[in-house]
């Protein structure tokens, strides 16, 4: 079962096609930078594209940006998700 | 004379605009401060001449890796009269980030913003006028690649240039993020897809990976199948050249003489030269797969296997760009911010199969394996490349620990103009001649000089110089499988691996199909296999030592990455041959 809303619902816990708004990114400060710099920034919308084999990274759309993402770090940053009816489906 | 810096995130075209912007008359060029080589070229703008500088793409000014260092330290010390900032007009919504931190430094700027063309496909609406009156700079729309909007960059530059002594004004604080809110506007639907239906093949959950060696598997028969007809038309010019020419011309000299220019520099050079069409057409298609966006669907795919080895997506990227050649893979590793993951990846790179060992192997597969063959042991020797480097950095993932979180861009799928193309495969003939003017000659007088003296010993025979150094390590080679003849060969790939054919040539005293022949028929198939497996492994040239030495600045771990691989070349070609030789008899 997905989590209700007011629960913590992490990137990688959203389903293929889901989209969702960044609530907190909790990576080292060294990092954050550049995570922002490739949109990875609190208030942005993020679409869950692909989760790749083997435990592989994510794939994500942020903006006009495509960016593959480790599950490690997408257990770290905390979203929303958007109500699914305003999401395009998917199988 | 004026410097203008040209500046940008990665992927946003920036060297493409160089490239428009310069031709094909860029040098490489130190400056005081910055421990990296940086692309410069002189540019008349209006009645003015300045230098162009192009920085390393960077995601962030206040970041920590080598290449924002490069730029920080290049802002803070060179001065440059003007920047260009180059934006992806279709990523604006991120990359105004590096916009405002480098409004807040306070410099003169033109901002560009590139890939009009895709921002078109995309249904994209820029009001330019609003964001240069609310920036207070120049703002360019345009295309690098198919050049459209570039006279009014142009014009834009030779104003700023021109108003540079003048004092700079104080930038007008704007919030950047909210102007670009209001001056740009993508409809909702808007997406590559073409990109997308792609990636629903490429990066299939499983048969992604199958998918994309099959496409390695497909060039590299691709480059033997169009390369080798090239290669032997040229090895044909070059020995019709020396029997119609120069043997009647030089037929009055001194046989020593004689001897030393055509055996030894024309064959040496010649059999090197031959080889040339096989390189461009290995760049061409190299360049191809890298411009297209291909590399960072091979990084997610492999990410997962990566990880498992103390790498990421990343260094899998790079050691595909060594096939290229390792040099400037070593320098690409100047992204990584981690220490450890960058040794590591460095550590792994030498193992690709490089442009100047994929002659050597052309050279062996054609002469000892039939043309159904030869491509199968050809991509056998680009298998064993990845694997060898992938159990690199497993044995070595304790020692080089990786704490960098893994975020890569995927940038849609494109296709390079022809332009781009022929501009590459022109940059990469120029670094292959000039590498030949430098090592080859010298290589191939050296090893002339070692197979034909003392005067009194029969050229290539163990009573010569060379004789005697193979005589020497035999104790080391003998178990391998590695003739005393051939030995010369690898102390001298040790230099540079482009001087190896040019060695056989020298040591054979044969040239083009001749050379094939009798290699053929003095060697077996397994010492010849044995010989490219420890080609493939042991050093690969002293240009790449001189790289990792640069780079690492570290002497010891420099001495670690001529260590290992030498170890490793013997332990392997040793485990093969004895192998074959207990399957198969002597």
């Amino acid at each position: 079962m997905r989590p209700v809303a007011t629960e913590r619902t992490t990137l990688a816990q959203l389903r293929i096609g889901e989209c969702a708004r960044i609530r907190a990114v909790d990576i080292h400060p060294e990092w954050q930078g550049r995570l922002a710099a490739m949109g990875i920034g609190v208030g942005k919308l993020v679409t869950l594209l692909r989760k790749g084999t083997l435990n592989g990274p994510l794939q994500l759309r942020i903006g006009g940006t495509e960016l593959a993402i480790r599950c490690v770090e997408a257990q770290r940053i905390e979203v929303e998700p958007l109500d699914a009816r305003s999401t395009t489906p998917h199988p | 004379m004026k410097r203008v810096a040209l500046l940008g995130m990665p992927n946003c075209g920036k060297s493409t605009l160089f490239n428009r912007l310069t031709g094909a008359h860029a040098r490489v060029g130190n400056w005081p401060g910055i421990t990296v080589e940086l692309l410069s070229a002189k540019l008349l703008i209006g009645d003015q001449m300045a230098q162009l500088v192009d920085l390393p793409g960077i995601y962030d000014l206040r970041g920590l890796s080598e290449d924002e260092r490069v730029v920080t330290t290049f802002l803070n010390e060179q001065h440059p009269d003007l920047l260009i900032v180059v934006l992806n007009v279709t990523q604006l919504d991120r990359q105004a980030r590096l916009l405002s931190q480098l409004r807040a430094l306070g410099h003169r700027m033109v901002v560009v913003l590139n890939m009009a063309d895709e921002a078109r496909l995309l249904g994209m609406q820029v009001d330019i006028e609003g964001l240069q009156s609310e920036l207070g700079v120049p703002v360019c729309l345009l295309s690098a690649k198919h050049g459209d909007g570039l006279s009014y960059l142009h014009t834009a530059l030779r104003q700023q240039l021109r108003d540079s002594d003048g004092p700079t004004k104080k930038p007008v604080s704007v919030d950047v993020d909210a102007l670009i809110q209001r001056c740009i506007s993508t409809p909702i639907q808007a997406s590559y897809q073409l990109t997308e239906r792609l990636d629903k093949l490429f990066l299939h959950p499983w048969l992604g990976l199958p998918i994309f060696l099959g496409l390695m598997l497909l060039m590299f028969e691709a480059v033997f199948a169009l390369g080798k007809p090239l290669q032997e038309a040229m090895a044909w010019v070059f020995s019709f050249f020396r029997v119609e020419l120069l043997e009647p011309a030089l037929v009055t000299l001194p046989t020593t003489v004689n001897g030393f220019l055509l055996d030894g520099i024309y064959n040496g050079l010649g059999t090197v030269a031959s080889f040339v069409p096989l390189i461009v057409l290995f760049f061409f298609f190299i360049g191809v797969i890298e411009d297209s966006g291909f590399l960072s669907r091979a990084a997610f795919l492999m990410d997962g296997l990566m990880s498992r080895l103390g790498l990421d997506g990343r260094s899998f990227v790079m050691v595909l760009m060594g096939f290229g050649c390792n040099v400037p893979a070593l320098m690409g590793t100047r992204v990584i911010r981690s220490r450890g993951l960058r040794l590591l990846t460095m550590l792994t790179i030498p193992f690709s199969l490089c442009s100047a060992r994929l002659q050597v192997f052309v050279f062996f597969t054609a002469a000892l394996f039939t043309p159904a063959q030869a491509p199968l042991v050809l991509f056998s020797l680009y298998l064993i490349s990845i694997l060898l480097a992938m159990l690199t950095a497993l044995l070595f993932k304790g020692r080089y620990v990786n704490n960098e979180p893994f975020v890569l861009e995927m940038p849609p799928y494109r296709f390079p103009t022809t332009k781009q193309i022929v501009l590459r495969a022109w940059q990469e003939i120029r670094h292959f001649l000039r590498r030949a003017s430098r090592f080859i000659v010298i290589g191939v007088v050296l090893v002339w000089v070692l197979t034909h003296f003392p005067a009194e010993a029969t050229p290539g025979s163990a009573a010569t110089w060379a004789g005697m150094i193979g005589h020497w390590l035999d104790p080391i080679l003998r178990p391998v499988g590695i003739e005393p003849t051939l030995t010369i060969a690898l102390v001298f790939g040790f230099v540079a691996k482009e001087i190896v054919i040019g060695a056989l040539a020298v040591i054979y005293g044969q040239e083009g199909d001749l050379l094939s022949q009798l290699i053929a028929h003095q060697l077996s198939w397994a010492q010849a296999y044995s010989f490219m497996l420890f080609t493939l492994i042991y050093t690969p040239c002293l240009s790449t030592v001189a790289t990792i030495r640069a780079e690492s600045k570290s002497l010891a771990f420099t001495v670690l990455s001529i260590i290992w691989p030498l170890l490793l070349a013997w332990v392997i070609s040793f485990g093969f041959y004895q192998t074959a030789m207990l399957l198969l008899g002597p």
